[in-house]
């Protein structure tokens, strides 16, 4: 069985996921007496969508089969998205301070700073840069940090 | 008239003219660093901007923009490395020429073209703007959403190398701006039950994380960055070798004029851009020159033409997002929030109801132009050693941290933050798949407007959507969309067609 090209693959998920949305707009409130409705667009972009996605199918040049290589840069790449996944999910329990301090030097590394002077400061330096900048001087409000907040933890308050 | 009052009250200002020339000294320095823009300067930046006036934060990331679009010259001709597609067409020129130890003459030529070619651009959007938004107070919504999609056909059509592709970013711009509540009826469309989706996406978040983030991830994996491949164009260079006389730039002088008209026509066209301006610009120029062969070896000329028409973009692209709110460049999708953000609305009215603002925006912008001059005639190298010196492992991870926060700031949400990072892992794989983010942010930006006056459109008509077509000004309109696609189909091919028999 041959292998389908980039194009190929491209054009049948964009195909597939227009599908999707015009189902998802089936579901979108309608005017019961006639009248535009608020799901007309959201139809007529899928159908575009659907009509593209097949058209690009189709005309894709099919010699070049895709290949999806996992490679030490994909790696880090994997690394830097997770590290950004994490990062965000702790910013909702612990506040800035903490989570900047622990991903800044794990980011600092991925992009290739291994002196460990410099990744020390980054612990201490960033965090404080950022705060300053964002939090004191343009006076933003932080985000909250439930795990820092000790009558929420004891159900205290 | 208006554009006195502007300068008048934008020069008795020592704050507003502080920000301006912070302004310059950004844009340039980030236009100049390879693998940064200015608009993802504007991008990360505009957060900050919601807590000054709404005049000051206009003119900040406004100014950003223009200096931007020259700052890309330093990268071309110091490092042969351009940092934006228009700024490719420099290169061609000014690195020979740098590599010839003339870089500072280089520098002094992409800067007064620059700036002779932004003044021009905003002289004629000065000229213009005023009669094009008389006009379009005439407009009802049939020939706003026919210019609408106009705006998508052109935008998804000519960005990029893939028509097809082109268009697919396009809807899937605005399949994501129908997520939330219905402005109209209150019904919830593809929120999937998350309640901070009732509101939509956030245009800053998704700004943020295709241009920013998205750059990021792509930089990462990138093992090339900013080198100084010959700085021998410093300060250490034959002073006399890199004096600019007037004898030789009056040779520049009627490129500079032709390539100024050029890319004001091109920038007042939503889609084309400043890439498509300094390459049509340098073709022209080099078909017309009395010294073609020397074109591509460091002739200024072929500097000075395409500089010229890079910047004369700035100023009319500025015309369709005003009158219409139809953003032309990604530059103009980010002032679409600002605008939003101080409560300006934009469009037809926006000159019967801030026409004070428009105007001393404008004066800003010829302020900026005239500071960028300054500051790159005499300091475009030491610009250049700067960027030289900042080693990416250090930046990066700095704008990875700066998006996180400048996505919060607005709205002080995390919410706000996932869709951020969301976008950035979704930008990666569009630049990984040939999508076009720029066409993307533009279509999103463009899909409330399309939605509602189509949807009034359909309300006002007897027949449908015939409506669009019993109407002359939007059946024309219509046509044109199909004309841009036809002639872009032929192109491509009659390119195509070329390559097949070079290769043969």
């Amino acid at each position: 069985m041959s292998r389908l090209s980039k194009d190929q693959l491209i054009g049948g998920v964009i195909a597939a996921l227009g599908m999707c949305t015009l189902g998802m707009s089936f579901t979108i409130g309608h005017q019961m007496w006639g009248g535009e409705s608020s799901r007309l667009f959201p139809l007529i972009v899928s159908v575009v969508l659907i009509g593209l996605g097949g058209g690009l199918f189709l005309t894709a040049d099919k010699a070049a089969p895709v290949h999806i290589k996992i490679d030490p840069q994909a790696v880090r790449l994997l690394c830097l998205m997770g590290v950004g996944v994490l990062y965000t999910a702790a910013l909702g329990k612990l506040g800035y301070i903490i989570p900047t301090a622990i991903a800044m030097p794990v980011v600092f590394y991925l992009f290739g700073l291994r002196s460990w002077v410099g990744l020390a400061a980054s612990v201490v330096l960033g965090p404080l840069a950022y705060h300053l900048i964002f939090f004191v001087a343009l006076k933003v409000y932080p985000p909250y940090a439930p795990w820092l907040d000790i009558p929420f933890l004891s159900g205290m308050n | 008239m208006d554009i006195f009052h502007g300068l008048a009250t934008v020069l008795t200002s020592p704050v507003l003219l502080g920000w301006i020339m912070a302004a310059a000294l950004i844009g340039m320095t980030v236009g100049a660093i390879p693998g940064l823009t200015a608009s993802a300067a504007i991008v990360m930046l505009s957060p900050m901007t919601f807590y000054m006036d709404p005049l000051s934060a206009l003119a900040f990331l406004y100014v950003i923009g223009k200096s931007g679009r020259y700052g890309g010259s330093i990268a071309a001709i110091l490092f042969n490395t351009p940092c934006t597609a228009a700024s490719a067409a420099t290169q061609i020129d000014g690195y020979p020429l740098a590599q010839k130890g003339q870089a500072s003459k280089a520098m002094k030529v992409a800067t007064i073209s620059s700036v002779i070619g932004d003044f021009t651009g905003d002289l004629l959007l000065l000229l213009g703007v005023g009669f094009l938004a008389a006009i379009a107070l005439k407009l009802g919504p049939p020939e706003l959403f026919s210019v609408y999609f106009v705006a998508f056909v052109v935008i998804g059509s000519v960005i990029g190398k893939s028509i097809l592709k082109g268009l697919i970013s396009a809807c899937l711009g605005v399949l994501v701006r129908m997520i939330g509540l219905d402005p109209i009826t209150l019904d919830d469309r593809f929120t999937f039950g998350i309640f901070e989706l009732n509101g939509g996406v956030s245009l800053i978040s998704l700004m943020i994380g295709i241009f920013v983030l998205g750059e990021v991830f792509t930089q990462l994996t990138n093992d090339t960055g900013p080198r100084a491949t010959n700085l021998r164009g410093g300060l250490n260079e034959d002073k006399a070798l890199n004096r600019l006389s007037w004898g030789e730039y009056k040779r520049c002088l009627p490129h500079v004029a032709r390539s100024s008209v050029i890319g004001s026509v091109i920038g007042a066209l939503p889609g084309l851009g400043s890439a498509v301006a300094a390459f049509v610009a340098y073709a022209e120029g080099k078909r017309r020159a009395k010294n073609p062969e020397e074109w591509g070896h460091g002739a200024i000329e072929g500097i000075a033409a395409p500089e010229a028409a890079n910047n004369a973009v700035s100023g009319p692209s500025m015309a369709p997002l005003l009158i219409l709110g139809i953003p032309g460049t990604t530059i103009g999708a980010v002032l679409i929030s600002v605008f939003l953000v101080h409560g300006i609305q934009i469009g037809p009215t926006l000159f019967l109801t801030s026409k004070e603002l428009v105007y001393n925006l404008f004066a800003a912008g010829l302020i900026g132009i005239a500071c960028y001059g300054l500051i790159g005639y005499f300091g475009a190298a030491r610009v250049g050693q700067l960027v030289q010196r900042i080693p990416r492992r250090v930046l990066y991870p700095l704008i990875f941290f700066t998006a996180f926060v400048s996505a919060y700031v607005p709205n002080g949400s995390l919410f706000d933050v996932w869709a951020m990072l969301i976008a950035g892992i979704f930008g990666w794989v569009m630049r990984k798949i040939d999508l076009n983010p720029a066409a993307f942010i533009i279509s999103f930006v463009l899909a409330g407007g399309a939605e509602e006056s189509f949807r009034q459109s359909l309300r006002l008509s007897d027949n449908g959507v015939l409506i669009f077509l019993e109407r002359p000004i939007s059946a024309g309109f219509l046509l044109l969309g199909a004309a841009v696609v036809f002639y872009r189909v032929r192109s491509m091919r009659r390119a195509a067609r070329q390559m097949t028999d070079l290769a043969n």
